[in-house]
């Protein structure tokens, strides 16, 4: 399991869609959120740095949609722009998600 | 910034509803505008239609009323008219949206999204209630009652017999058509205490 703030390996992580346990407990103690807009927000934007290859990236989970999926719970996907072997073609991030627990705004 | 309370591992459904979740905030202004077109060309359609009972012969309609009548029937066109315009623009705002510049750092544009759902919402209750004061329009005009002080009406004594009724355009020299729109004799406000009817009189020209 990474440290948490360890520098991002040499070797880029290779893109893999994969979810563990420690991701989540990780992101739980380095990737804060904000509300947007503070008052009334419609979705929070998670910032920091990804658990699984340490590229900073930002998220953003909406909290209500116009006519779409209504969202429960706050599912994290990895968002860097760093190169990963293997990653599709108009996907960005190492393919790491993860859960976390956010109180209803 | 704040942390979140825990943290844990997520399902591949959790993934898929979380891409879901990102694709319809990016979509959702696409979706709302594309939806609001659509209710454009109908409202559309409906104004189309009460305008269409409504308008034509309206003016001919307006004076052929009693005044009070008149005037409402006047009154409920205008506010048709009014509440129809005022719902195509805001129709065309919400499937159009009004052009300025914008962020290029949050994904679809939830805001706007909310406005065109909210215009949308905004024009079909306003063609709504233009129906509404067009359908009123529509039954003053069918069933007001007609004023009759611009009816001509004649008395005309042939013989033993008395007759009232409007006075016929087509009536010919030589002979007076008094003409009753209805099949069957009625009192009526010009005749006094005669009762009215359709009949061709004959009458005598002096030169």
């Amino acid at each position: 399991m990474p440290r948490i703030g360890s520098p991002r390996p040499e070797a880029p992580e290779p893109w893999e869609e994969k979810s563990t346990k420690a991701y989540g407990a990780t992101a739980a103690q380095t990737i804060p959120y904000r509300q947007q807009p503070e008052d009334e927000p419609t979705e929070l934007i998670f910032s920091g740095p990804c658990p699984r290859c340490h590229d900073p990236f930002s998220y953003e989970w909406p909290l209500v949609n116009v006519r779409g999926v209504e969202s429960f719970g706050v599912t994290v996907y990895c968002q860097c722009t760093a190169e990963h072997p293997g990653r599709p073609d108009n996907v960005d991030g190492c393919g790491a998600y993860w859960n976390v627990a956010v109180p209803r705004p | 910034m704040t942390l979140p309370a825990g943290g844990g591992a997520a399902t591949p459904n959790d993934l898929e509803r979380a891409k879901q979740a990102r694709a319809d905030r990016v979509s959702e202004l696409e979706r709302v505008r594309t939806a609001a077109s659509k209710w454009q060309a109908g409202l559309a359609g409906l104004l189309a239609l009460s305008t269409g009972l409504t308008v034509p012969s309206l003016g001919d309609t307006i004076r052929a009323l009693t005044p009070g009548f008149g005037i409402g029937l006047a009154a409920a066109a205008i506010v048709a008219l009014i509440f129809g315009i005022a719902a195509t623009i805001v129709a065309l705002r919400a499937s159009g949206g009004i052009p300025r510049l914008v962020g290029t750092m949050t994904i679809g544009s939830h805001p706007d999204a909310e406005a065109a759902a909210r215009d949308l919402r905004r024009a079909i209750n306003l063609t709504m209630a233009a129906l509404v004061v067009a359908g009123i329009a529509c039954g003053l005009t069918w069933f007001a009652p007609r004023s009759e002080a611009a009816k001509s009406y004649a008395t005309v004594t042939a013989g033993a017999t008395k007759t009232c009724g409007e006075i016929d355009a087509t009536s010919v020299p030589g002979r007076l058509l008094i003409n009753d729109k209805q099949s069957r004799p009625r009192r009526r406000p010009g005749c006094g205490d005669l009762m009215d009817d359709r009949r061709q009189v004959p009458v005598t020209s002096r030169r």
